[in-house]
């Protein structure tokens, strides 16, 4: 009886707290969708919140009910109002023995033998299944899967693209879902060349509303897919899709991948991809090459990136073309090995030099001064010896970007 | 012992306390509960107390009761100077008929197996004491010779609550040995209407013996037996000792703010004894062989309520001992569950 009990509370707890994580993860699914960034802060702390004191107040409920050992007698007896009697039988046969000799002993037992059928556990406890709990948490639970089913064909319309030449400086960021992006030429001044970061947009800054605001972009992603673009970002795709021929300059506002780090240029772009979906595939490529470097303990990577550094580069820092040998991350492309197509990467000539949006600084002119003396020949012996790279495995996300950088090479060639 | 004797044995207890109860009734108008009150003291062996006005029955109901036992019946009007071997009894020189003297014990009235102490709280405290070995140990020494009382011996005190000039406070040991204090209320209209047309109409109604008289003293004994063979599961003797304890102060936190704030001394261990011993009663005429807590429950504000001892304050907030027993009650419950 006491484990046909426990386990029906048990059940009750389990399906009262699904129930109410079900309706939780749709709320806080419908306000990352819907809300603006305040509004899902504010809602999803206040759904949060609930959702952790709904809980406790399940737990505080379903705990006392479970019955131990000492008390399943009790229950059972109130249960089946046997009035004491079956407590008392066991208490006093537990206790002390010596006293089932007494007078009124065996009418005790006798009286709890003809009520047997009263406390028998399937009638203290009818049910296994806890219905009105189970029902709750099955219309949560579908409550959630048609949430996460509708949301996708729900998707708000790309917004238009549109360009206008007063410089984007001058235009605030937005943080709602807009109907249109404005490309607007860079403005003079900026120090790399992105402006309207001035850090309004979601994911700036630290703490737990970047956190909060890092979650609903990340709801986003998930239920509309990697080619959502956040409140406010580039829109390259809608670029493509206003049919209006691209032009050098910056969005308004920044993308996802730029609140990570990442640059991608707002230029025009010829390719089936959009840009912001390589972009997204770039990352994960790089994620990908770092774990698989830092677990071979390249030691090469310091050198090739200070080699990188050389490199003349071709659009500044916040340039596409950082792959191909800027210090910003010289590892992007991964690890120097050829790989064939199968990999999903190509080989990209390390030297080659690329184009930007910047000009190309000159190189130096005459002849390099002359190296200096070795001043500790024994660590030179100490070193292996390294092939030259010459190439390196690019991810194929990324060949459309690098065939445009590098589109000068070959028109000469 | 068969299941169906004792089954029989309960029965019987159960037919006999109705009996009781209904002679009585025959000329006790209302006052139902203090009946029943009074024959579960009696028969759980121990002793009671009335408390109520003049005139509303005190001594009737203790008359009649005697009379539907078939008992030994004494009563003792206390007064001021009444002394304690007006109670217990005292030695006098007898002669005998060869002329020679000799101290002869005389018992008091104190000897019977009923024995009424109308408005006890008039004699002096030393009088009053003289009733404490008799109703604890059921016998009286005089004169460094103990004497055993009949059995069964049962007290029944009237008390009178208005007149309090020229009365004395009961000792709390003695008020300890008092199983239940019983309190009368005023009957109600139609019971008022019933006792003025009994009372004045040609024919008493009278009470008839329930038991017989040569055996009136063995079977009482026999169901006081059978009382104290009701079976009492450890989780209520555990529920009665925390009403107990529940009317100690000085347990901050545990006991109710009423005990705290009013209370001087709790209740003794005499007090759960008589937690038990009720119940007990109480649960062979609910046909039952075992005490359950609701039995405690219904005991509880005839048991616990006159051996509190309470402080000014209580009186100055005119915080009777049976709101403190009320409050003690529902700390139990909410322990017990």
């Amino acid at each position: 009886m006491r484990r046909r009990h426990n386990l029906h509370e048990a059940q009750r707890g389990l399906y009262l707290v699904v129930s109410t994580l079900g309706v939780a993860v749709t709320l806080v699914v419908l306000l990352a969708l819907w809300g603006s960034a305040g509004a899902f802060a504010a809602g999803s702390a206040a759904v949060g919140g609930l959702a952790v004191l709904s809980i406790v107040l399940i737990a505080r409920r379903v705990g006392p009910g479970l019955l131990g050992a000492a008390r399943s007698a009790a229950w059972s007896d109130r249960r089946a109002e046997l009035e004491g009697r079956l407590v008392t039988v066991l208490e006093i046969g537990r206790r002390n023995p010596g006293r089932q000799e007494a007078f009124f002993w065996p009418l005790l037992l006798e009286e709890n033998a003809q009520r047997l059928g009263t406390w028998r556990p399937e009638r203290l406890v009818p049910r296994r299944l806890p219905r009105a709990s189970l029902a709750s948490a099955l219309a949560a639970t579908f409550a959630v899967c048609a949430t996460l089913v509708l949301a996708p064909s729900l998707r708000p319309a790309p917004p238009a693209v549109e360009y206008v030449t007063e410089p984007a400086g001058r235009l605030a960021p937005i943080d709602v879902t807009p109907d249109r992006v404005l490309l607007a030429p860079a403005q003079a001044g900026s120090p790399d060349g992105a402006p309207g970061e001035s850090g309004g947009g979601p994911g700036a800054g630290h703490g737990p509303s970047s956190l909060l605001a890092r979650l609903q972009e990340r709801i986003r992603e998930q239920v509309w897919g990697p080619a959502w673009e956040p409140p406010g970002g580039a829109s390259p795709s809608a670029e493509a899709r206003s049919g209006r021929p691209p032009r050098d300059g910056h969005a308004t506002t920044r993308s996802a991948s730029d609140a990570r780090g990442e640059r991608i240029p707002a230029r025009g772009s010829g390719s089936q991809h959009g840009i912001a979906e390589a972009a997204r595939a770039a990352q994960r490529a790089k994620r990908a090459n770092r774990e698989g470097r830092e677990a071979r303990g390249d030691a090469s990577v310091a050198e090739r990136g200070k080699r990188a550094d050389d490199e003349p580069r071709s659009t500044g820092t916040e340039g596409a073309a950082s792959g191909a040998g800027t210090a910003i991350a010289p590892d992007l492309f991964g690890p120097p090995t050829g790989r064939g197509k199968d990999s999903g990467t190509f080989d990209l000539a390390l030297a080659a030099p690329g184009s930007g949006v910047t000009p190309t600084p000159a190189p130096p002119e005459g002849e390099p001064p002359p190296a200096a003396a070795d001043e500790r020949p024994t660590l030179a012996a100490g070193q292996w010896s390294e092939k030259p790279l010459t190439k390196m495995s690019v991810p194929a996300a990324y060949e459309p970007f690098v065939r445009r950088l590098f589109a000068h090479r070959e028109e000469a060639r | 012992m068969t299941p169906t004797v004792a089954a029989a044995a309960i029965e019987d207890f159960r037919q006999t306390f109705a009996a009781l109860r209904r002679e009585v009734a025959k000329v006790v108008i209302g006052h139902e509960a203090a009946i029943e009150t009074i024959l579960v003291a009696f028969f759980a062996g121990g002793h009671a107390l009335i408390e109520g006005v003049p005139g509303i029955g005190k001594t009737l109901i203790v008359r009649s009761l005697a009379e539907a036992l078939n008992l030994s019946f004494n009563r003792i009007q206390f007064t001021v100077d009444l002394m304690p071997a007006d109670i217990t009894g005292t030695r006098i020189i007898n002669e005998g008929p060869d002329g020679r003297r000799e101290l002869v014990f005389v018992e008091g009235p104190v000897f019977a197996h009923l024995l009424l102490a109308d408005e006890i709280n008039r004699a002096t405290p030393k009088t009053q004491s003289a009733l404490l070995e008799a109703m604890a140990e059921q016998q009286v020494t005089v004169a460094g010779t103990t004497h055993a009382l009949p059995s069964p011996f049962f007290v029944l005190a009237t008390l009178n609550p208005i007149e309090m000039e020229g009365t004395y406070q009961l000792p709390e040991a003695q008020l300890d040995r008092f199983l239940f204090k019983v309190v009368l209320e005023y009957p109600s209209r139609a019971e008022l209407e019933r006792i003025l047309g009994d009372t004045t109409a040609a024919e008493v109604p009278t009470v008839e013996p329930v038991l017989p008289r040569d055996r009136a003293a063995t079977r009482v004994e026999e169901l006081r037996r059978l009382v104290r063979c009701v079976l009492v599961a450890p989780h209520v003797e555990r529920y009665a000792a925390d009403l107990v304890g529940l009317t100690h102060p000085g347990r901050d936190g545990e006991v109710p703010e009423a005990v705290s704030r009013y209370v001087v001394y709790g209740a003794s261990p005499r007090g759960g004894q008589a937690l038990l011993l009720g119940a007990k009663v109480l649960a062979l005429l609910a046909g039952r062989a075992h005490v359950a807590v609701e039995d405690i429950d219904r005991v509880a504000p005839s048991a616990l309520p006159h051996r509190l001892v309470v402080n000014f304050a209580a009186e100055a907030a005119a915080f009777r001992p049976p709101e403190i027993i009320a409050q003690v009650l529902a700390a139990g419950r909410r322990r017990r569950s």
